[in-house]
């Protein structure tokens, strides 16, 4: 949103304000600048001049040579292509050493010097529309009015001394009024306390006109999303290019001059914010056998060509504005091109409307058609200024095209807009910012800007502003809303900081997210890296892994196949980046995620959201191939730390060939059978499984192009959780003042025994004794063919009330080697 | 396998031969058969060369057939059991652990001060969801059905209707419902926006959302929450601003920017030569929000807050490109 300050001034005396000051203040008071252009600096030193003299150039048949008059005593020559220009004309001339200003700031400036032309010396330029910026036009030199002065400066006829602010137009979607400089003319009388009052033609209507004109033939079908539809036709109108300096202004907030009635329309549009439509009525007679204006929704299949040469197929969502032979325009859109006003146009109609924001916004989305006019249109425009605009449109276009009105200002309105009285305590606006303004303070601010306000219970307690909201200020519906008014033109920055009291209940903090971040430095303290991968994924992927995603949330709008399902399982985009880092010159590493996941398997009911599943996942790798022992062991040492750190009793599984898969947990498939298994663990009721751990398959790792060696193990945090969060008792037991003993015992195992088993049996034991035993293995030994192991279990027995004797030794050692 | 010429069929029957004696292995591909195969197809007949040569070329090729799929079939044959209640192999010396530095993910080393910070400013932490439905993305937070505000959003949908959250805001409403009385809590988590990706934009990336409900909260409360939170951030002195915003979820909405840490307001690379950074979007919540919630607007007023953590984390770290937090890559990962 551009913000020509000339333009401002035309409705506001802001004094000597100074730019810096304005920018600044608008970028903490309206919203954010995203740039600041001093227009002036392009256009400085260029002169009018007049045409004294023209002639053939010698030497090149397409150029001529041309004395100009720059000043009332110098003359200078300036060789041209343009053949058409004539001794008298008046143009635009760029003096040697100075920027060309379609080009100033651009990395591409061209900056005029003297130079030779096919041997004549060429003094500085005379400039085209397109070179000053002003237009499109590049064909010839411009010619200017032949009243102005020679060697005037450009810059003081046509007001270019001006500073565009440019505005994120985000920071004010619900300010509809401020998309036009009348608009932002009175904030900026609440924001530096200046005087204001709209303009006398914006405050009550005085188009004088003559009597019994006939009506504009109107039928809005559709009053549900055409608030109001105004309309005026006008006659005798001589189309012509605009006045330079409307021209100029327009082209300085980016809107293209096309003549002089499409520019009123638009010049309208940027001092009032009410977009505009002009039509040539002669062309709708000629075109329907009638002057019937219809605003209806288009009828399914029904085509449009606009005035962007482009077709549009329109449906029953679309309002157009038609005449009785079929549509004219895509209402608050863009015109229809059968019915433009061009440079033979007599009769014109000027159409100022308001349309239901979310229909054209949805029509403009539907279409991809963004114009000037939906930009205005969809933050909500006030009715109630649509006849307004057209008065004002009507004693230009008086003026600029001698038009003549031929018809009544013709108004279909059902609903009219009235003025809303919103009241809030003056105390109450002092709470909410946590100022102590005076009321009177108050009410200053709120009038500056037009927000007429009285006070009621003046000096009591109960003192209450007032407040009409014109019509125009559609934002201000409650007391919350007349405190952000307050706040942000008293300046949020005068507001004093004050922290609040803290509640004193003790911090909650979210247990599952503290489970991750803990079990997180666990891991990474053990060497492991965390990853944070997307929760998009790819049916390739699962595909590639055999794993399901019937129960997957699929996201319709995603933004490539990639990125399609929300994840099940954390594993998968591991392997991804397993496979990535394997390939860099890391030789064993370990990789972990602790995330989200989504499924379909568990929904909270009556919100109808999944239940989010909590899961870590850890993977390793290592890249030497000679390495015998089986990774399964690598990957169960992250496995342990975490046991370890929580007290948990856990229990594997082997996962067979003949090991069922249930579909919620076929994460269980990416591993090799035999060599992974199954965790469970216990808490106070049934073992709950908490996930899986082992080698990956050889399928996985040939599709991933692993190494051998890697493995991975995928954990279910929230089952963890549960477990965890049962408070225990504690196991501490007094710290004995007696030596100990310690000592090993090898135990021979059949090959295919579980340890654990011979650990269980070691506890029941050791549970028995009066002594406190604690044992691990330390080693298991297998001769190459045999098919029996050796498993050495390290034993340390103390006991809190004495000195453990060798005899008791020895019976203890016999206890549990008898095993 | 039938062949025309005697030579290949005599060839393949010594071949099979010596595969039922010894088993298939490479070295089948070197017996001498095939050197005496080609010995004899440069004295043969020139109107049968071309026949010859094809088929000795079909018995080699179906060899390398047979070696291929034997090789599969070993690949994926099952592997002995070993003894997953054990905490070692057999005959293993000692568990290998990574030859990285471990690491925590640069986001989550930043999450955890500022939680931190939170914790010790009397606020609770609960994690964003990362699938929600329009309820608690737009509704309960006064967006209205039509309003163009959600199609600012760029949300990502599922077939259901259900939305991978585009801001924390989507639980404010669970948030200030889930305790009578005063609330104060941060929210992080992950949101989501349908845009293309660049060094500066992502579908994926954090917030941290800040909701403070109790009586006579004001505007001067916020800004001073804000201020303290980032001086003990940045552990530095900062400067602050305020321009307007608008969200329809809090009224008055504005941006909070703070001086750059990095340049003082002299302008810097960091801060966009402008001195300031804008931080947090942020705002009184609005009266329509503390209702839907259950909260007596006339009695509570409250603020709320959302700020991209990414962003902070590439401030503070010098980070270039968003697109490393994403990748998985472990050259940028073992720098944390």
């Amino acid at each position: 949103m551009k913000i020509s300050l000339n333009l401002v001034k035309k409705f506001i005396d802001l004094g000597d304000l100074p730019v810096q000051q304005i920018a600044d203040q608008v970028h903490t008071q309206i919203g954010e600048v995203d740039g600041v252009q001093y227009l002036g600096d392009k256009y400085r030193n260029i002169i009018i001049g007049e045409i004294l003299n023209v002639q053939d150039h010698p030497e090149a048949d397409k150029l001529n040579v041309h004395k100009v008059a720059i000043s009332q005593s110098e003359e200078v020559v300036v060789v041209a292509g343009d053949k058409t220009l004539q001794v008298g004309d008046k143009v635009a001339y760029i003096p040697p050493g100075t920027v060309v200003p379609s080009t100033h700031g651009t990395p591409e400036e061209f900056k005029i010097a003297k130079r030779e032309i096919r041997g004549i010396e060429s003094n500085g330029m005379m400039a085209s529309e397109a070179e000053l910026d002003f237009g499109d036009d590049h064909s010839g030199v411009m010619t200017l009015p032949v009243e102005l002065e020679v060697g005037a400066q450009l810059i003081d006829i046509y007001e270019l001394d001006d500073v565009i602010i440019e505005v994120d137009p985000k920071a004010v979607t619900n300010r509809p009024d401020l998309f036009g400089h009348l608009g932002i003319a009175r904030e900026f009388a609440g924001m530096f306390n200046l005087d204001f009052s709209s303009p006398q033609w914006y405050n009550q209507l005085n188009l004088v006109m003559p009597d019994s004109l006939p009506e504009v033939k109107i039928d809005n079908q559709v009053p549900d999303h055409c608030n109001r539809y105004s309309a005026i036709t006008i006659s005798n109108t001589q189309v012509s290019k605009s006045p330079l300096v409307i021209q100029s202004y327009l082209n300085r907030l980016g809107v293209k001059s096309i003549n002089n009635i499409v520019d009123i329309t638009n010049y309208i549009a940027i001092t009032t914010a009410q977009p505009m439509h002009a039509y040539d009525m002669d062309k709708i007679v000629a075109k329907s056998g009638s002057s019937q204006i219809i605003v209806r929704k288009a009828i399914e299949g029904e085509t449009i060509t606009c005035l962007n040469d482009k077709t549009y197929e329109l449906s029953t969502e679309d309002l157009v504005i038609a005449d009785k032979s079929g549509p004219i325009g895509i209402a608050g859109v863009i015109g229809g091109r059968d019915t433009e006003v061009d440079e033979n146009t007599k009769t014109v109609m000027f159409e100022a409307a308001n349309f239901n924001m979310y229909t054209i916004r949805r029509t403009s989305m539907r279409h991809g058609i963004f114009t000037d006019a939906v930009t205005r249109f969809s933050k909500g425009q006030d009715p109630d200024k649509c006849d307004k605009a057209i008065t004002e449109a009507v004693r230009m276009a008086e003026q600029l095209s001698g038009s003549q009105v031929v018809s009544e200002l013709t108004s279909d309105y059902p609903i009219v807009r009235e003025h809303r009285t919103v009241t809030a305590l003056s105390s109450f606006i002092n709470l909410k910012l946590g100022t102590n303004l005076p009321t009177s303070e108050m009410v200053n601010i709120l009038n500056k800007v037009e927000l007429s306000t009285i006070v009621i219970n003046e000096g009591q307690e109960d003192e209450t502003l007032q407040v009409t909201v014109p019509t125009h200020r559609n934002d201000i519906h409650i007391q919350e809303d007349l405190s952000e008014e307050i706040g942000r033109l008293h300046g949020y920055h005068n507001i004093p900081l004050t922290i609040p009291a803290t509640t004193v209940a003790p911090v909650q903090i979210d247990k599952m997210l503290q489970l991750k971040l803990d079990i997180s430095d666990l891991l990474a303290s053990s060497g492991a890296n965390q990853l944070l991968t997307y929760n998009f994924i790819s049916s390739k992927l699962y595909e590639k892994l055999n794993l399901d995603l019937s129960n997957s949330f699929r996201i319709k709008n995603s933004i490539s196949p990639e990125l399609e399902y929300m994840r099940p399982h954390i594993m998968p985009s591991l392997l991804e980046k397993l496979a990535m880092n394997s390939r860099k010159n890391y030789s064993r590493f370990t990789l972990f995620e602790a995330n989200k996941t989504h499924s379909k398997h568990e929904m909270i009911q009556g919100d109808n959201i999944p239940v989010e599943k909590n899961k870590l996942a850890i993977t390793f790798t290592n890249s030497d191939k000679k390495s015998v022992a089986s990774p399964f062991y690598d990957i169960k040492f992250y496995i342990n730390q975490i046991a370890t750190q929580y007290s948990l009793d856990l229990e594997y599984e082997i996962i067979t060939p003949e090991s069922e898969v249930e579909l919620e947990h076929d994460i269980q498939k990416i591993f090799e059978s035999n060599r992974s298994a199954k965790i469970y663990a216990h808490g106070v009721g049934e073992r709950v499984l908490i996930g899986f751990l082992g080698e990956l398959s050889q399928k996985v790792i040939n599709n991933f192009k692993l190494n051998k060696n890697s493995c991975a193990a995928e954990i279910y945090l929230d089952e963890l959780n549960e477990i965890i969060q049962v408070k225990k008792a504690s196991n501490y037991k007094p710290v004995s003042r007696y030596q100990g003993s310690s000592f090993d015992i090898t135990y021979e195992l059949n090959l295919n025994d579980e340890v654990a088993d011979l650990l269980a049996k070691i506890n029941n034991h050791s549970i028995e004794m009066q002594e406190q035993v604690k044992f691990n293995c330390t080693y298991i030994f297998n001769s190459e063919g045999e098919d029996i192991k050796k498993v050495t279990i390290h034993f340390e027995v103390s006991d809190s009330s004495q000195t453990i004797n060798s005899q008791r030794i020895q019976e203890i050692i016999n206890i549990f080697e008898k095993i | 396998m039938k062949f025309t010429n005697q030579s290949v069929t005599d060839a393949f029957e010594t071949l099979q031969g010596h595969i039922e004696q010894n088993s298939l292995d490479k070295k089948i591909l070197m017996h001498p058969v095939f050197k005496e195969l080609y010995g004899s197809l440069k004295s043969a007949k020139p109107e049968s060369k071309a026949s010859l040569g094809k088929e000795i070329n079909e018995l080699k090729n179906y060899y390398q057939e047979q070696l291929k799929e034997q090789s599969e079939n070993q690949s994926f044959a099952l592997k002995t059991p070993i003894d997953v209640t054990a905490d070692m192999d057999l005959n293993q010396d000692r568990i290998l652990t990574s030859s990285t530095k471990g690491s925590l993910h640069p986001i989550v080393q930043e999450s955890k001060k500022i939680y931190e910070i939170f914790k010790g400013m009397g606020f609770d932490i609960v994690e964003s969801r990362q699938l929600d439905n329009d309820y608690n993305m737009f509704e309960a937070l006064n967006f209205p059905p039509d309003h163009p505000a959600r199609g600012d959003y760029d949300s990502f949908k599922t077939e259901e209707g259900l939305i991978p959250p585009a801001h924390t805001s989507t639980m404010q409403n669970r948030v200030i419902s889930s305790k009578p009385g005063d609330v104060a809590a941060i929210i992080p988590g992950r949101v989501y926006r349908n845009e293309a990706t660049d060094a500066n934009h992502e579908h994926t990336f954090y917030q941290v959302e800040g909701v403070f409900v109790g009586k006579d909260i004001s505007v001067g409360n916020m800004f001073a929450t804000f201020k303290t939170f980032l001086e003990k951030y940045f552990e530095m002195e900062i400067d602050t601003k305020m321009q307007p915003a608008f969200f329809p979820f809090t009224e008055p909405d504005i941006e909070f920017l703070m001086s750059c840490p990095f340049c003082n307001k002299t302008g810097c690379k960091v801060c966009g030569h402008g001195g300031y950074m804008e931080i947090v979007g942020c705002g009184m919540i609005h009266p329509n929000v503390l209702r839907m919630a259950g909260k007596d607007p006339e009695v509570y007023t409250g603020f709320a807050w959302g700020f991209g953590l990414d962003r902070l984390v590439m401030i503070k770290n010098g980070i270039e490109d968003i697109r490393h937090l994403h990748s998985g890559n472990l050259d940028f990962l073992t720098q944390f």
